[in-house]
């Protein structure tokens, strides 16, 4: 409470109007009327708000984040201020000046600034690529981490793109497995066709030429020339703005020759494309951030300090997530009964491979196990005898529906002698064959083959050839005539088809021989399947991993010195 | 320190001041556009921002306040004026007169901000961010210059109700700042 003076000199001087004052004089008591007016009693109270503290950024000046994507002026293109979705800059943990932080939360969408640049695209993009174009924009060391099939290839071409154009990026290395390369230059072609590619390809002295080059802005290699050619990147004394590794659980293995050579390569940026970014062990995704961010991670890491470090570098979508209208996968086990003459060899073959592991007592090896599994499966396909085979009879049946609807079919194994044999058995069909055997220039023409000629309606792959990369959406079947040991790979087999384009659902067979093998190594698969799919909500959850050895051992009932094999691995 | 008190809050509130009919017709020249927005965030306080933004929507300048909590004695003194007070006398002015990059409009979504029009010397329109017609989205603290301003805002190219979107993820940031620092 404040008293100004004048309030003061009042409360001394109170007199209350209307009331008289007494005094005495003389021995005589007077009453004495008092007519004046007394000055009113302020009492000022104040509440002052404090001082407002306020803190202001200027973003006229340079700042760690400034060259976000660059828009042109209405002059040059009038944008719509209309945008479907709104991709907001988030920026990485490691971006740690407020000023940065807030200059890139304060951007327009992402939508906004490529509807107002000369930035085209053949097809408009989904909103969860452009919040991984802003993921991998902004971010040194990225993991690109999306289920197969949402464009992992579309998103980085456009971040290098508009990165090209923001003057971040000069020199690109890509690095990809080797089929993959001409798909690659494909998908530039179409998303960026202003970038000039160069595949790193040719003898030795033409490879030194090319990785010499400091005029090409993006070079292309395969994962094999990495090693080879290690020697000659680092004497070209290139550093490359970006280093991009798609397939990136090819370097999940630190110790291998290949890891080795990819975590020298001289660069400023370091991206990893992977769907599967732990396959077997978060170890896999210690041997990738060692190319990312070397020490980052350690092995043996405990799990949650494993997610919380590496939470701000992946990006992970599902299909599920993010693609509420992609049609429907309709998945379905198809169990045969082996034709007579193949039951008889497989129940042959079986027994008397059990016999001659459990013979080897304590010396067998998961290999052993191995070859035996092979062999069963094989049987499983064709009878070596007569080579009969219920699997092809079945397929054969499919695939005329399949021609019939005017419906294209991509058949997966993993022999390319089982290949051989379907294509002579299914003349009717006109198959097109995909795999190792068939050399790197041909691939690309098959493929163009099996998408634009109507007369080919089924293509035959071997998961090795044709699991990753590839864009096979028009195909609306899929049959595994065997299966792979790793349920990660059949799903990139399967997501060929079943990917952004598909037009209608895909229906996935596989074709499993009951009471087999097959049957036992699929039910071990479907087990962990529904586990994966159970825990799959961040990326720290256990990978879609193939058969531990107990599970390879647990096959059989093997036993060496009278106890199960399977307890004692 | 002693504050003196601002006349206006135990008045009653005040029409809005019309321009002189000089500067009626005049043009906004400048082809930045401030958007200013105060956040009520509950336990903490009101937190104003103010983000200057260049015609195709680029941040040139943002400024944001300390959160401001009123007192109970406040409360009571200021009644229903309170959240008017703070908006149009106590933050409002404050952060866009330190504005470096002056702009030609200031857009508002709240309604109470158009008061701004007296006490900065720049248009003030209020974005109404749940209308969804474009045309009837934009409310004039001034009507005789409505023209003037859909003139400057036919310049933008981007949505007018967005950047206060912005606004709200970089105080929620700077707060977030501020909070690990003070630990």
């Amino acid at each position: 409470m404040i008293r100004d003076n004048a309030s003061v000199t009042a409360w001394q001087d109170i007199a209350i109007p209307g009331l008289a004052s007494s005094t005495q004089q003389n021995g005589l008591e007077t009453q004495q009327g008092d007519l004046t007016i007394p000055s009113p009693i302020v009492a000022s109270i104040r509440f002052p708000f404090p001082k407002l503290k306020t803190r202001g950024f200027l973003f006229s000046g340079e700042t760690e984040s400034s060259h976000l994507p660059p828009a042109q002026n209405r002059t040059t293109r009038r944008p719509s201020k209309s945008t479907a979705t709104v991709t907001r800059w988030k920026p990485p943990r490691d971006m740690v000046k407020l000023e940065d932080r807030l200059f890139c939360m304060l951007q327009p969408p992402l939508e906004s600034l490529l509807q107002s640049s000369t930035i085209d695209f053949p097809f408009p993009p989904f909103a969860h690529q452009f919040s991984g174009v802003a993921f991998l924009f902004l971010r040194h060391s990225a993991i690109l981490a999306d289920e197969m099939g949402l464009g992992k290839t579309m998103q980085t071409i456009t971040t290098i793109r508009l990165l090209m154009r923001s003057s971040q990026l000069h020199r690109i290395l890509l690095v990809c497995p080797k089929p993959l390369v001409t798909n690659w230059i494909r998908e530039f072609n179409l998303w960026a066709p202003e970038i000039p590619t160069c595949v790193i390809e040719g003898n030795q002295a033409k490879r030194q030429f090319l990785w010499n080059n400091t005029e090409l802005p993006v070079k292309i290699a395969n994962y094999e020339l990495m090693n080879r050619d290690l020697p000659t990147i680092l004497d070209s004394g290139i550093n490359y703005d970006l280093a991009v590794l798609d397939e990136a659980q090819r370097i999940k293995n630190r110790t291998s020759a290949t890891s080795k050579a990819v975590y020298q390569l001289p660069r400023r940026r370091s991206w990893a494309l992977t769907g599967t970014p732990i396959e077997n062990s978060t170890d896999d995704l210690v041997g990738i951030f060692e190319f990312l961010s070397p020490g980052y991670l350690s092995p043996g890491m405990h799990v949650r300090q494993l997610r919380s470090a590496v939470r701000d570098h992946i990006l992970r979508r599902t299909k599920t997530e993010v693609l509420t209208d992609l049609p429907p996968l309709l998945n379905r086990d198809e169990l045969l009964s082996l034709n007579e003459d193949q039951q008889a060899t497989y129940e042959q073959a079986e027994s008397d491979g059990v016999i001659t592991l459990n013979e080897m007592g304590e010396s067998i090896t998961v290999q052993h196990v191995f070859e035996l599994v092979l062999r069963l499966k094989q049987i499983c396909n064709f009878d070596p005898a007569t080579g009969n085979s219920a699997k092809l009879q079945q397929l054969r049946a499919n695939l005329e529906e399949v021609i019939a609807s005017g419906q294209k079919a991509i058949v997966f194994s993993q022999w390319v002698k089982t290949i051989e044999k379907i294509t002579s058995q299914i003349p009717e069909a006109n198959p097109l064959e995909y795999h190792g055997k068939i050399p790197s220039k041909k691939r690309d023409g098959i493929l163009e083959q099996f998408k634009n000629d109507p007369k080919r309606h089924v293509l035959l792959m071997s998961y090795g050839a044709g699991s990753v990369g590839l864009n096979l959406q028009f195909s609306r079947y899929v049959f595994l005539f065997d299966q792979w040991w790793n349920p990660a790979v059949e799903d990139q087999a399967i997501n060929r088809a079943h990917r952004i384009g598909s037009t209608g659902s895909v229906t996935v067979t596989r074709m499993i021989s009951q009471g087999t093998i097959e049957e036992r190594i699929n039910d071990v698969l479907q087990t962990k399947r529904e586990l994966f799919e159970t825990v799959l909500s961040d990326t720290s959850e256990p990978a879609q991993s193939g058969l531990s050895r107990e599970e390879i051992f647990g096959l059989f009932d093997l036993r060496a010195n009278g106890k199960r094999l399977q307890d004692v691995a | 320190m002693v504050e003196k008190p601002n006349s206006t809050l135990l008045l009653p509130r005040r029409k809005n001041c019309m321009l002189p009919n000089s500067r009626q017709s005049e043009a906004i020249t400048s082809s930045n556009f401030g958007f200013y927005s105060v956040l009520e965030i509950e336990s903490i306080g009101y937190c104003g921002g103010y983000l200057v933004l260049n015609e195709i929507g680029r941040p040139l300048e943002f400024h944001c306040t300390l959160p401001v909590k009123p007192g109970r004695s406040q409360e009571i003194l200021y009644g229903s004026t309170l959240r008017n007070f703070l908006i149009c006398d106590h933050i409002g002015p404050s952060l866009i007169n330190k504005a470096k990059n002056r702009a030609g409009l200031v857009l508002v979504n709240q309604v109470e901000a158009l008061d701004l029009n007296s006490k900065i010397d720049i248009d003030v329109a209020f974005v109404n961010v749940t209308e969804a017609d474009e045309a009837s989205r934009i409310q004039f603290s001034d009507p005789l210059r409505e023209s003037v301003i859909r003139d400057a805002l036919g310049r933008t190219s981007f949505q007018l109700s967005e950047p206060f979107e912005r606004i709200t993820t970089a105080i929620d940031e700077a707060q977030a700042v501020t909070r690990q620092d003070d630990r």
